[in-house]
């Protein structure tokens, strides 16, 4: 069996290497960054990489580099808040949904449908222009779309698990719903939510690198990858390194996400817990 | 020669060894048990012989089909034989169809396979054989698909499927031991008729020693990865040597420890 | 101790067509019978035979369409969840499948310790179940999976004694295991209702099972119980036709020996 768990495990170990990367990078910002990624210096402008820049400067004069790490900050950020909105609130509505199956259960699920018809970035280019872009709509409004999606996830395991005869056997015993959800339904299907918060975490990040993009998410002079991504844009055509490196670590933080999070799905999934 | 000789079999992973030096012949058309508790690694053996081990374990020694090696042949010269000199049936019918096809296609699709019959012939054939394996109705029932079945119809279909290319060996593990009381013995008997008809040899596997001794000849016992007696099933079930036997005979009967 | 009148159970299938009549399923087509105390009553059937329904409404973990079932001569049916403690500490099931009854997350002495709630006292009652059911004093603190099939037979019938039931039900319990297992759970099963002085329900697709635990047996068939008794005339002397099919088909060991002494 040892052999197939390395083959398995591949996705997973390279997920969080990429992972471990962005949060590495993020942590170390705090502490240390080459330069002030702040600093505009006129006299820079438009370095190349290599000296006493390592990735350049952009058209301000800031150090590429220490914006890069600045802005893997922003991204955790966004990812963590707006996950944990998703998982919060759509955790218990599908568990609630998946153990009453009655008006109540349904009512849940189509308002779920609802919000899941809603496309997420028009939703939160609503609420930027409602309440002001800035990081945290942003982030809750990813929370907000990605609700459903949790939902959907916990209801279809808590169908499964109430379907078990172990449930079963604590209903004969006289124990109450909100027992059988605590002690049975939520530690059944914390591997799935895992994958889940995985795979949402590499969706939360395109968005708000897509919003800040846009100009509905973060706010200038804090960095972020989306927004450096758009202030390439002018000078693509002589300058295409300033698009390539946020776009570099946009890519490697979302695979490295949807990475950890097929790792997980193979090391969660029933049939091969069975197996094992 | 006979049809099947296995020789110093065994199966295992990283770990311990979980059947060891099984060895065994069966003749054409012979029948053949192999009991054993579950965990005795009588289903080990028997995917071990068609080549379906998980990937995880390993086969050693030797086990000769017809003159040719089965254990380390090539997954090509496996495949095909499997379905067609080697058939198996297995416990639970519902998994071994695939629920999307409609049954008489499946049936048909096994001689097409390899290419036993044209197109048209195998679809006559099909239902004869659906026919055969007493489905009531075989025409109706080839346009079925499995969840349309009860449980002992999809077994009756997957006999037939194993049964399609008249292969020289049928295996079946536990292939009644889903079903209700009332359609087992049904199961059974169509299982002894469509060995019997064909010349078929039938290596049968089963916990449950009524079954063997309805269906075989000889009896292999296998306990903890380990053939510990053999012999015809008569002296076996009624004189037991191994103290396992005995065991099992004594937990079989509850009507007499009673 | 149990009884039970006019049982039915009927269900609706989900629709299979948008607009389609939702098709009716009748589980349970009026079933009685009474079940005394300290009795050994065997529930016989085949897949299909409402044996499982019946299991499910006796424990109150479903409502019947219409009849009554009654428990020390208290209306069950009719009680809300929240008045059914008696019955919760009272009455307790052993499932068929031995892993999938017992959740995999859990400790086994979290898991035996279950039907007790907040009560105090549950680490020597643990000890004392395990012991009871022959598991090894240092078993609850594994997992299910770390243990065999039987054994986790043996865990799900200590589950079921830990609130001192009066009455047992035991829904397949022995079908997954094999032969030599069998023996020993149906062995501790009858020395279990003779020590605790239950009251048995035994429900099985084996009438040899049943046989060997219960004194009483009701037949079922489609929904219906169609032949009911002390289990010695009812293997004997069947009347109905169907309860001699099922004892003809059943593979028995001592009837293929004999076939094979003749031939």
């Amino acid at each position: 069996m040892t052999t197939a768990v390395r083959t398995r495990n591949t996705s997973l170990v390279v997920g969080a290497v990429l992972v471990g990367l962005v949060v590495v990078t993020a942590l170390v910002s705090f502490a240390w960054t080459p330069h002030d990624p702040l600093l505009v210096d006129a006299a820079v402008r438009l370095r190349g990489p290599g000296g006493d820049y390592l990735l350049g400067t952009d058209k301000f004069g800031r150090d590429i580099a220490s914006q890069l790490m600045v802005g893997a900050r922003t991204t955790l950020y966004v990812g963590v808040v707006a996950v944990g909105i998703a998982a919060v609130v759509g955790t218990p509505l599908g568990i609630l949904a998946g153990m009453s199956r009655n008006w109540l259960g349904e009512l849940v699920m189509r308002v779920n449908d609802l919000v899941l018809a809603f496309p997420a970035l028009l939703l939160a280019i609503m609420f930027g222009a409602v309440y002001g872009a800035s990081t945290l709509t942003a982030m809750i409004a990813i929370g907000i779309a990605t609700v459903p999606s949790f939902a959907r996830i916990a209801r279809s395991g808590t169908l499964q698990v109430m379907g078990t005869e172990y449930v079963l056997a604590a209903r004969a015993a006289g124990r109450s719903r909100r027992w059988i959800a605590g002690r049975h339904v939520l530690p059944n299907i914390s591997g799935l939510l895992l994958v889940q918060s995985s795979v949402s975490f590499a969706i939360a990040v395109l968005a708000e690198a897509a919003l800040s993009f846009l100009g509905f998410g973060t706010r200038p002079p804090t960095p972020s990858w989306g927004r450096m991504l758009q202030e390439s844009q002018e000078l693509l055509a002589v300058e295409p390194r300033l698009a390539l490196v946020p776009g570099a670590a946009i890519a490697i933080a979302v695979l490295g996400f949807n990475l950890l999070g097929d790792g997980l799905r193979d090391r969660f999934d029933p049939r091969l817990e069975a197996r094992r | 020669m006979s049809l099947l000789e296995v020789a110093g079999l065994g199966v295992g992973g990283a770990g311990t060894p979980l059947v060891e030096d099984v060895s065994f012949e069966i003749e054409r058309g012979e029948r053949v048990g192999l009991i054993g508790a579950s965990g005795s690694g009588k289903s080990l053996t028997a995917s071990a012989l068609m080549g379906l081990l998980p990937e995880e374990l390993d086969a050693r020694g030797s086990a000769r089909f017809d003159g040719a090696e089965l254990i380390g042949a090539s997954e090509r010269s496996l495949s095909r034989r499997r379905g067609k000199d080697l058939a198996m049936v297995f416990q639970e019918p519902m998994s071994a169809l695939n629920p999307a096809m409609r049954v008489g296609r499946q049936v048909a699709e096994a001689m097409l396979l390899h290419g036993t019959r044209d197109r048209r012939a195998a679809r006559t054939a099909s239902v004869e054989l659906l026919d055969r394996v007493r489905l009531p109705e075989p025409e109706r029932i080839a346009r079925a698909y499995p969840h349309q079945l009860s449980g002992g119809q999809r077994q009756r279909v997957v006999l037939a499927i194993a049964l399609a290319n008249e292969p020289a060996l049928l295996i079946c593990d536990e292939p009644t031991t889903a079903l209700d009381v009332t359609v087992q013995a049904q199961v059974l008997e169509l299982i002894l008729a469509g060995v019997r008809d064909r010349g078929t040899a039938l290596l049968f596997i089963t916990h449950d020693l009524a079954v063997v001794a309805s269906v075989c000849e000889r009896v292999l016992v296998l306990n903890e990865g380990r053939i510990v007696e053999a012999g015809p099933v008569r002296r076996v079930l009624t004189a037991p040597e191994h103290e396992y036997t005995r065991r099992l005979l004594a937990a079989s009967e509850p009507e007499a420890t009673r | 101790m149990i009884s039970v009148e006019g049982l039915t159970r009927t269900y609706r299938r989900p629709r299979t067509s948008l607009f389609g009549a939702r098709p009716e399923v009748r589980a349970l087509r009026g079933v009685s019978f009474d079940i005394q105390a300290g009795g050994r009553f065997g529930i016989v059937g085949e897949s299909g035979s409402g044996k499982s329904t019946l299991v499910h409404l006796l424990a109150a973990l479903d409502r019947p369409t219409s009849g009554s079932i009654s428990f020390r001569g208290r209306r069950i049916d009719t009680l809300p969840e929240r008045r059914l403690g008696f019955l919760r500490s009272e009455l307790q099931i052993v499932f068929q499948d031995p892993l999938g009854s017992l959740d995999p997350r859990m400790r086994v002495r979290d898991i035996i310790r279950e039907p007790l709630g907040r009560a105090p006292g549950g680490r020597e009652r643990v000890a004392e179940l395990l012991d009871a059911v022959g598991l090894p004093a240092d078993s609850g603190e594994r997992y299910p999976h770390q243990f065999s099939g039987g054994q986790r037979q043996r865990i799900s019938i200590a589950r079921a004694l830990a609130p001192r039931p009066s009455v047992l039900i035991a829904d397949e319990a022995v079908s997954a295991l094999d032969v030599l297992v069998r023996a020993q759970i149906l062995d501790l099963l009858a020395d279990l209702v003779e020590r605790f002085d239950l009251t048995l329900v035994f429900v099985s697709h084996d009438l040899a099972v049943v046989r060997r635990l219960c004194d009483t047996v009701a037949v079922m068939r489609q929904g219906e119980i169609v032949e009911l008794g002390a289990v010695d005339e009812v293997y004997d002397d069947p009347r109905h036709p169907y309860t001699r099919e099922l004892i003809a088909a059943a593979p028995s060991l001592r009837g293929a020996l004999a076939r094979l002494e003749e031939g």
